[in-house]
């Protein structure tokens, strides 16, 4: 009688047939190897802890590596590249105006915070998960909501010149005209108007529109590293709204015969929803990893490791929306819990970044920034996603 | 020269990687490549849905490792990392196939695919079938464990978990194909 380990090894040994480690397939893979774009210059988007196609990668890479080189022409323009070494803080002037970009980056994080937490109690709503605690929660969440909402308009109201140019304005006029779709959105979701994901969707996309005042302010900064952090900043910012997607779409996931109810295949919308925002929040972490110093990229991994325990709570979700044999789906509570305590991460995060050194009030010369390298990443196959 | 034949711990290093002083890129990895691909590939083989994409992951992998290569070196020796490219990759793949799969409505994988036929005999195939069925952490343990050799600690390793989970997901893998195979034997 043959054991079962006795039919893995015989069929692993099958498997390995025909397999030849030929020199023309090495010399293929050394010049793949050297093709532009890869090489030790570009480590970090080879690194194993990828789950994504190397094409992904790159794309995420020259992503970043583009917004820089933009944040790099617009600080020449603004007078910083002109070989003067400007200090934070050496010209009054200088440091009120960094104040304003930080306080209404600061305003437009903690809006989109409060956006994200009400897409996720939103969707909880509607799909009927943790039905005793929703209510009272998407109720609290749409509060904290007009409060940031509030202190938002009133940042941009206080940025005078800050906000003046056509490119700001224009972003600014973008967000207004998404956040005056709130209510009606906040109706649909009352009286079941519309499905998660199109909640899911709007949600983001305003949340979105309002990150993105922050890179036009760039130019008003003359100093660096201090530029370099507001890049960061929207980068972490951009992870905690993909994370949000993340938690959305599985909430959705889990539910999809009534969630996506009406649709032509509603278990086929609930896998690619979950794939996109997967995908989103894959390339938001490359895009933050691309342009992170090595203490930033270890401290968001040794957060999430912490909150996540270990938990495999996303690749449960994939492997029953797949049908693989004997997944069974995560408890939605479980689900919705975890995924809420990673999202806090990511936004605390933000938050961190914001009160680092290089903020205005500080105001010190800015020193070298410490060189250290960087670790060697603890693989986490599916972990950092969360969910 | 050669691997360890057990594909855990390397015990036994490559000619080259037993000098430090000749950290050579070429002469290492393609020592690494020549004793471990077809190992590699069999793992790759067994995580994929579509078995003719195991060696073109394995390859990625490879460049990966040489592109990366400053990072590589710090460690004892490639094949760790190696290990966690290929099922990374493999799990990256089938992600995108599984979601590409249902935008086209076509029907779920075999692993009767032209590949298979001509390495697998219908025993062979149902084994590998089963393998592929299992929820994914178990797949992955499982091929770690038979399909690469791995010891408890080099699979928790590879997949960032603790070895009391690759334990758990061991025995639940095994129980399951206990039960799947069980005509076979």
């Amino acid at each position: 009688m043959t054991t079962t380990e006795e039919l893995l090894r015989e069929a692993a040994s099958a498997l390995r047939r025909d397999a030849d480690p030929t020199d023309v397939i090495w010399e293929r893979i050394r010049a793949e190897a050297t093709t532009v774009g890869r090489g030790s210059s570009n480590v970090e988007l080879t690194d194993p802890v990828a789950q994504t196609a190397r094409q992904r990668w790159l794309a995420a890479g020259a992503v970043a590596v583009a917004t820089l080189l933009v944040v790099f022409v617009l600080v020449t323009r603004s007078g910083g590249g002109d070989g003067s070494q400007v200090q934070i803080g050496a010209d009054p002037d200088i440091a009120v105006t960094q104040q304003q970009v930080w306080d209404l980056t600061r305003a437009g994080v903690e809006l989109a915070n409060a956006l994200e937490i009400e897409s996720v109690w939103s969707v909880t709503a509607m799909t009927g998960a943790v039905p005793d605690r929703a209510p009272a929660e998407l109720a609290a969440a749409r509060e904290q909501t007009d409060a940031a909402l509030t202190a938002w308009r009133q940042a941009v109201d206080d940025s005078g010149d800050l906000v003046a140019s056509s490119f700001t304005a224009d972003q600014i006029t973008s967000a207004e005209q998404r956040l005056a779709g709130l209510p009606a959105l906040r109706r649909s979701v009352d009286e079941a108007q519309t499905n998660p994901s199109n909640v899911i969707d709007i949600f983001m996309s305003t949340a979105e529109a309002v990150l993105e005042i922050s890179p036009t302010l760039t130019r008003a900064l003359v100093d660096g590293e201090a530029v370099f952090e507001l890049v960061t900043i929207q980068a972490l910012a951009q992870v905690a709204l993909a994370q949000a997607g993340v938690v959305g779409s599985g909430l959705s996931g889990l539910s999809y015969p009534t969630a996506n109810a009406g649709m032509a295949d509603p278990k086929q919308h609930a896998v690619e929803q979950f794939g996109f925002a997967h995908d989103r929040w894959d390339l938001a972490m490359r895009i933050f990893e691309g342009g992170a110093l090595p203490s930033q990229k270890q401290a968001i991994r040794d957060r999430s490791a912490a909150v996540l325990g270990g938990d495999d709570l996303d690749q449960e979700l994939a492997s029953w929306l797949d049908d693989v044999l004997g997944a069974a789906p995560p408890d939605p509570t479980t689900w919705l819990e975890q995924g809420l305590a990673v999202l806090a991460v990511y936004q605390q995060l933000t938050l961190d970044e914001l009160d680092h050194p290089t903020k205005p009030s500080s105001a010190p010369p800015s020193a070298p920034q410490e060189t250290q390298a960087d670790p060697m990443p603890t693989p986490s196959p599916s972990g950092t996603t969360g969910g | 020269m050669g691997g360890t034949g057990t594909g855990d711990e390397v015990t036994q290093l490559s000619d080259a990687y037993e000098h430090p002083d000749t950290f050579d890129r070429d002469a290492i990895l393609s020592t690494v490549f020549r004793d471990e691909y077809t190992r590699l590939v069999g793992l790759a083989r067994v995580l994929l849905d579509r078995t003719g994409d195991a060696e073109e992951c394995v390859q990625e992998a490879f460049a990966q490792a040489y592109a990366a290569w400053p990072r590589v070196r710090r460690q004892q020796h490639p094949l760790p990392y190696l290990r966690q490219s290929v099922v990374n990759l493999a799990r990256g793949g089938l992600r995108r196939r599984q979601i590409a799969r249902r935008a086209v409505l076509e029907p779920a994988a075999t692993v009767d695919d032209a590949d298979v036929r001509v390495l697998l005999d219908e025993r062979q195939r149902a084994v590998v079938a089963a393998v592929r069925a299992l929820p994914p952490r178990q797949r992955e343990c499982i091929a770690l464990r038979y399909f690469q050799d791995c010891s408890t600690a080099a699979t928790a390793a590879t997949l960032g978990i603790s070895e009391g989970s690759v334990k758990t997901h061991l025995h639940r893998g095994l129980a399951t194909l206990e039960t799947a195979l069980e005509d076979l034997r």
